[in-house]
């Protein structure tokens, strides 16, 4: 499978402050990869740098070619939708629809139009009167009707309602997702997205912490509800987390066989957000 | 070409309030005034009643051309000094505007070059703004020698003819249009530096637009005092300061030491009697050419800041 995006020793200093810490990441095609963090680790400055938005040092090639000096050719097989909030308040529907038309070769009109007449925009509607969500309708008519060979999401569905947010996520994957397409999205609400993905990246304090596909990721953590008599032997046995909930312990495990955590407990499947917090406390 | 066309496009939607408003409403007061001289005050028809009887070829054609000629240069003139602040303000917010309300991002998601955007802006900018000031002048001149026709129709006096058909109500934007490539290279080092504060800067780009170089003339002039190194100050004063902030203004070249000196109402006259090819011997100065490059330098500045900011 090939490698849409590489990066050796990515670097990126905001004065003295060290934003991006020495990454390495690779990402092959097909994938949808979540590029999960809290806030100020360095998610968005890493999309960022794939962009060709910032500068950055180290290695990066994204499709092929290098964001920093390629970067106008590189927009042609990328799409980027950064923040609910960006499409500027004066441009209408009609006027959207054929500005990028004009200006983006692989922009398919009837795949836009067929988009927004399931949705309640008109024409002439101007984004001045539209709701955040029927921005992101919008914004995601456009972007699913370009033949992309990568998609960016910076918190897409940020201060969307639950209607929205859904029909998001269902919209991508129904309509536009194919197997020559790579997605990555980056958000708080990992709940949401979890089910869609099929890549994990967790990330903090500039460095990536986890890199795995959901795959591996079933094979190697597991979460016990621990039986209190068997708490010493699951301790024993290095868990990455501990916590208390309703009275009982949970236990989250690394790399450990399933016989060993059987006899301590109801095994589970951790939820990447708990992962996520896991990974966190533990640094 | 394609996508310059569309970014084109995209400043027009941006930007159409400022084309129209401030246009239509000077239209508007123009077209008002010309109606209340045309029929509520009776200086304009005095000439008639000391004349008497009907008046020959000559004497219409002689009122045709004073109206024709008056009002022309009055719209030419009001037009273009009420170009002057929307073309400012629209230079100050082109590469800001579309950081602050985070358009920037959208506008850079699509593959479009930095250079085609800056150069789109500044086309816009040299391009847009006169053509509005052009046919909402020759518009509205029309508008209100029709009225005043009206006026003297019903005064008796058939001008219709002669005023409308007169040359004079074409010349000026003819002139204009011909003139125009001596603005727009007198007029670059003032875009360059307008589009460049835009590019680096977010709030309050004019305040510092018009401060820096205001400020780098005092300290100059404060060295020379000081350092008594007895700099020709009069000309680092008119090229940091009036070349820089001053070029959009049109027929500000005028004004240009080194070629013509005249007095305010020399240059008044110059201005509307030679609306013609005298405008292109600017050309055989350095001060312009110095001017394009300078202003050219900026805009190239301007693109790589806009490459790297967001």
């Amino acid at each position: 499978m090939s490698t849409v995006i590489s990066a050796s020793n990515l670097c990126k200093h905001y004065g003295k402050q060290l934003v991006l810490d020495h990454i390495d990441l690779h990402i092959a095609a097909g994938r949808i990869v979540g590029l999960i963090g809290p806030n100020g680790s360095g998610k968005t400055t890493t999309l960022k740098a794939m962009l060709g938005l910032t500068p950055f040092e180290g290695n990066m090639s994204v499709l092929g070619l290098d964001p920093r000096t390629q970067r106008d050719v590189l927009m042609q097989d990328i799409c980027f939708i950064a923040d609910v909030a960006i499409l500027p308040r004066w441009l209408k529907v009609r006027d959207a629809v054929d500005f990028v038309e004009g200006v983006h070769p692989k922009f398919n009109r009837a795949k836009a139009e067929r988009y927004l007449a399931k949705t309640k925009l008109t024409p002439e509607m101007t984004v001045k009167s539209m709701s955040k969500g029927m921005v992101v309708q919008l914004h995601l008519a456009l972007v699913m009707a370009i033949d992309a060979k990568l998609l960016v999401l910076d918190e897409p569905t940020l201060g969307l309602d639950i209607l929205y947010r859904k029909q998001f996520y269902q919209d991508l994957l129904e309509d536009y997702f194919d197997q020559n397409k790579t997605i990555i999205i980056t958000t708080h609400q990992v709940e949401e997205v979890e089910h869609v993905l099929s890549d994990l990246l967790l990330i903090n304090n500039g460095k990536i912490n986890l890199a795995v596909s959901m795959e591996q990721m079933e094979e190697r953590f597991t979460e016990v509800v621990v039986n209190p008599m068997h708490v010493e032997q699951a301790l024993a046995l290095n868990p990455l987390d501990h916590r208390l909930m309703f009275g009982k312990s949970v236990m989250l495990f690394d790399g450990v066989a399933r016989h060993l955590l059987e006899a301590v407990g109801e095994l589970r499947q951790p939820s990447v957000a708990d992962l996520f917090v896991a990974i966190m406390k533990g640094q | 070409m394609q996508t310059f066309k569309w970014l084109l496009k995209r400043e027009f939607w941006e930007n159409r309030g400022m084309l129209i408003w401030s246009n239509s409403i000077v239209s508007g007061l123009m077209i008002v005034f010309c109606l209340f001289v045309a029929f509520k005050s009776h200086d304009l028809y005095d000439s008639l009643t000391v004349t008497g009887g009907t008046l020959g070829k000559a004497q219409l054609d002689g009122i045709a051309s004073r109206i024709v000629s008056g009002s022309s240069a009055i719209s030419m003139m009001l037009f273009g000094i009420v170009m002057i602040f929307p073309i400012y303000s629209y230079a100050l917010g082109a590469l800001s505007e579309e950081r602050q309300d985070r358009s920037i991002l959208f506008w850079k998601s699509l593959p479009i070059s930095d250079e085609k955007t800056v150069l789109a802006k500044l086309a816009f900018a040299i391009v847009a703004f006169p053509v509005a000031t052009i046919l909402y002048s020759i518009l509205t001149n029309l508008i209100c020698l029709l009225i005043i026709c009206i006026g003297y129709a019903f005064h008796g006096v058939n001008l219709f003819v002669e005023v409308l058909l007169h040359p004079d109500v074409w010349k000026p934007a003819y002139k204009l249009a011909f003139n125009w490539p001596v603005y727009f290279a007198w007029s670059l080092p003032t875009i360059g530096w307008l589009l460049l504060m835009s590019s680096i800067l977010n709030r309050r780009v004019g305040l510092w637009a018009v401060l820096c170089p205001i400020a780098l003339c005092l300290l100059i002039v404060w060295a020379d005092r000081q350092l008594e190194m007895d700099l020709n100050l009069r000309s680092i004063a008119y090229f940091l300061v009036g070349r820089l902030l001053f070029s959009l203004i049109p027929f500000g070249w005028l004004w240009n030491s080194e070629v013509i000196r005249p007095t305010s109402r020399e240059t008044l006259n110059v201005v509307l009697q030679s609306v013609g090819g005298e405008h292109w011997l600017q050309f055989q100065h350095w001060n312009i050419w110095a001017g394009v490059v300078v202003g050219a330098c900026m805009i190239f500045a301007a693109i790589k800041i806009r490459r790297w900011r967001e």
